[in-house]
């Protein structure tokens, strides 16, 4: 089954020259088929540094997955994060709203350009346009603490190996 | 035209949305049972019983579970309300696949999916394999009945 020149161009970019903080791998047995990584932005509750101990520095890191559909990219890939994550636009089965991968959606777009509005969503909670509304409450009624259950859950989940 | 192979996860999530949007008629429902599963691995399901027969008004429920491989293979199907039904265990009520035409089938559908391009509807999903079972029960709708609203042993 051959796979589309643009799939294959994107692929081989991709691993190539990768965008710092980000990797997507595809599956041997299915070239659509991606492993994601996205570092948690500096300066943002996912970024995963431990404040008090400053010897004590990591990255928070965030597993996703991405497939390619047929029609792609005629309709936006398909993505979600793996990892869970206390965020007002994503769910709890790791579902992302953004408008990219919806409405949004234009052929010229790319799995890299996807990725980094992903890690962009990091930086930017958007409790305006919520897919998580328990999250998005409580980043409305109490942002700091919400910051705080963000960091948290960081530190508890998104821990690299 | 190469055809795409959709991963286990984000045909599992595409299921899903399906069952949350209801499925018009209502013979069978499904979804998950932990709203957080990330994997998706456990179901719940329910079969309201088919008519003219001792299902007639009678609501099923049952557990699925979809493992790494599918749906490559099959889910493995369990009765919890207890039912009288040839190839359902009496202790446990788990469904035995090869007394339900579809979860006979279903490695080889797979296996000719995986190489020809996929019709319009999917055939093997957890709604198609509950409809199956649904057949299946209509098939034997005389059997007498344990009384309603029992459950298997293992779930009491």
């Amino acid at each position: 089954m051959a796979l589309p020149k643009r799939i294959i161009k994107e692929t081989e970019r991709l691993l190539a020259e990768p965008v710092p903080g980000i990797s997507a791998v595809p599956h041997e047995d299915n070239l659509r088929y991606f492993d994601v990584e996205i570092h948690g932005p500096s300066q943002s509750p996912y970024e995963g540094e431990v404040h008090f101990a400053v010897r004590y520095r990591w990255r928070g890191i965030f597993k996703l997955e991405l497939f390619l559909p047929d029609d792609y990219p005629m309709t936006p890939p398909k993505i979600r994060f793996l990892t869970k994550i206390f965020h007002p636009n994503v769910d709890k089965l790791g579902r992302i709203c953004l408008d990219v991968l919806k409405n949004n959606w234009s052929p010229a777009l790319q799995i890299r350009t996807i990725l980094l509005s992903i890690q962009a969503l990091l930086g930017a909670p958007n409790p305006d346009d919520p897919l998580a509304p328990d999250v998005a409450k409580s980043w409305k009624e109490n942002e700091q603490a919400a910051i705080a259950t963000a960091r948290e859950w960081t530190q508890k989940h998104a821990v690299p190996n | 035209m190469a055809v795409a192979q959709v991963p286990r996860n984000f045909k599992l999530l595409a299921e899903l949305e399906k069952g949350e949007k209801g499925m018009g008629a209502g013979a069978c429902s499904y979804g998950l049972e932990d709203p957080e599963d990330i994997y998706m691995t456990h179901w719940r399901g329910t079969i309201w019983g088919p008519p003219h027969g001792n299902h007639e008004n009678r609501i099923y429920e049952l557990k699925m579970e979809c493992g790494l491989d599918y749906p490559r293979e099959p889910p493995t199907i369990f009765f919890v309300s207890q039912i009288n039904l040839p190839g359902v265990n009496t202790t446990d009520g788990k469904v035995d696949k090869n007394s339900v035409a579809i979860l006979r089938d279903w490695t080889r559908i797979a296996s000719e999916l995986a190489k020809n391009p996929r019709p319009k509807e999917d055939p093997l999903s957890l709604e198609t394999a509950l409809i199956s079972i649904r057949k299946y029960m209509e098939e034997h709708k005389k059997l007498p009945q344990p009384p309603e609203g029992t459950r298997f042993a293992m779930y009491k």
